[in-house]
């Protein structure tokens, strides 16, 4: 099943656009795939995937400063299929999954016992993914939603919710907070 | 409380990783491998893992469920179980699983009706999975792109939540949907059938050894907990891309992981030293 794409550009042209794109983008989608995998070597892996998307996709790729969300946005779906179970191995990655360390990162705050991080853990995924590519990849609106895919508005309503259901969490009894995180509708206006 | 507090309190949260100190030759030699990949379109159907699995595994979660405002699309006969549901929302066309186990080929017939060229199937697969959404294809990026997958959870109605039948997984499509795509959601397997798909372990959730750690336990301590759970112990012995199939196995041999390919049976990959 091949795309035949009509690519005019030289083939020279296209390999120096790509690799202008992963000089500069490499090392964030790296952070974003490692804060949020077990291993180095499944973060190394989609992180090739990642940029396969990219080489394969080179004109859809938007100019800066929507790059990096369009990436983070190709390694969010990658993520969300690896999580399923998808566990394709390749040889794409073979030297960078050597280098990276096999242990999980060293300091995961998530998994203490602290009120914030059982507030967090307690969010649905939808919100607990929100939450982190603003705080952790300190992305703004515009480059939320294309991350996600949606329109800014939506960012916008969906932000103001999680914060919200986060801030009840925080805040809520112990005993409660099962009881805070189902009751909260489900959004109808995202668009 | 504030905004900012919020978010300082996430950031608090984000996982410490020392810096990952990269060479320039293996970014060199990625950046090689992936430009010179073969230019068939990404699609986000599982591939069988090298020596893993014999079989696809894929998962998109098809999740239809009926949203606000929406309109359920007519189906034939209402009384029969029902594989999937159609729900309309505006221009777009939400499909969710609703009874794995139903036979899904009246639902093609729906979609013919209303002029897509989609194909469901329902497809045999590890306990896990019955029920989610196995793959979607697409003939290109751009017919990929149309289709979105559903959390369960995701879009729908006020009541429904992601632990209500009728709020699983699904996809959603525009309803004038030009390109072509077949779908594939999980079923019970039946006995003798190979899955579809299955989780990476024997081990992972809701599969038939989940919870119990067989890392570098030897081949006598890990037998009788696949006995006694009703299945057959095969092996596979080597490493890295090089496995091959064992007979039987020294019980003093150490069991480095453990995979299931069908109902019944489980594998475990064996060699005479422990797993680093």
């Amino acid at each position: 099943m091949s795309e035949g794409v009509v690519d005019d550009s030289p083939p020279d042209a296209r390999r120096e656009r790509f690799e202008q794109v992963f000089a500069t983008h490499r090392d964030a989608v790296l952070g974003y795939l490692r804060r949020r995998t077990d291993s180095g070597h499944d973060a190394a892996d989609l992180l090739a995937d990642t940029f396969l998307v990219a080489w394969r996709r080179l004109d859809d790729v938007p100019l800066a400063p929507q790059t990096r969300p369009w990436l983070y946005g190709v390694a969010r779906r990658l993520l969300a299929n690896h999580r399923r179970g998808e566990g394709r191995r390749h040889a794409l990655a073979t030297k960078l999954r050597n280098e990276l360390s096999e242990t999980p990162p060293d300091h995961q705050p998530l998994q203490d016992d602290t009120p914030a991080a059982r507030a967090f853990r307690a969010l649905p995924e939808q919100d607990r993914e929100l939450l982190s590519l603003v705080a952790w990849e300190e992305l703004d609106t515009a480059q939320l939603a294309t991350v996600l895919g949606i329109s800014r508005n939506a960012v916008r309503i969906r932000l103001h919710r999680a914060r919200k259901r986060f801030a009840k969490l925080l805040t809520a009894p112990l005993a409660n907070r099962s009881v805070v995180a189902l009751s909260e509708e489900v959004s109808h206006e995202d668009a | 409380m504030k905004t900012h507090d919020i978010d300082a309190a996430v950031r608090g949260l984000a996982p410490h990783q020392a810096t990952d100190r990269v060479t320039d030759d293996a970014w060199a030699d990625l950046a090689d491998a992936v430009t010179a990949a073969e230019a068939a379109p990404v699609v986000p159907l599982r591939r069988p893992s090298q020596h893993r699995r014999l079989v696809l595994a894929a998962a998109c979660t098809l999740l239809i469920g009926g949203v606000v405002a929406a309109t359920v699309v007519n189906r034939p006969d209402q009384n029969l179980p029902q594989a999937l549901s159609f729900t309309e929302r505006g221009d777009q066309l939400i499909v969710r699983v609703v009874d794995p186990n139903a036979d899904p080929k009246r639902y093609n017939a729906e979609f013919k009706k209303m002029g897509l060229d989609v194909t469901v199937h329902s497809v045999p697969v590890s306990p896990p999975w019955v029920g989610k959404m196995i793959s979607f294809s697409g003939r290109n990026e751009k017919d990929m792109s149309q289709l979105k997958i559903l959390e369960p959870g995701e879009q729908c109605n006020g009541t429904l939540n992601a632990s209500d039948p009728g709020c699983q997984e699904g996809v959603e499509l525009p309803k004038n949907y030009d390109g072509k795509s077949e779908i594939q959601f999980g079923r019970t397997a039946k006995s003798g059938e190979i899955y579809v798909h299955t989780s990476s372990h024997a081990t992972d959730k809701g599969e038939i050894l989940a919870g119990v750690t067989v890392k570098n336990k030897t081949v006598e301590q890990v037998v009788p907990l696949v006995t006694s759970r009703g299945a057959r112990v095969e092996y596979l012995t080597g490493d890295g891309p090089n496995l091959k199939p064992l007979k039987s196995a020294p019980g003093t041999w150490y069991v480095h992981d453990t995979s299931t390919y069908g109902p019944g049976v489980v594998t475990l990959y064996v060699n005479a030293a422990p797993a680093r």
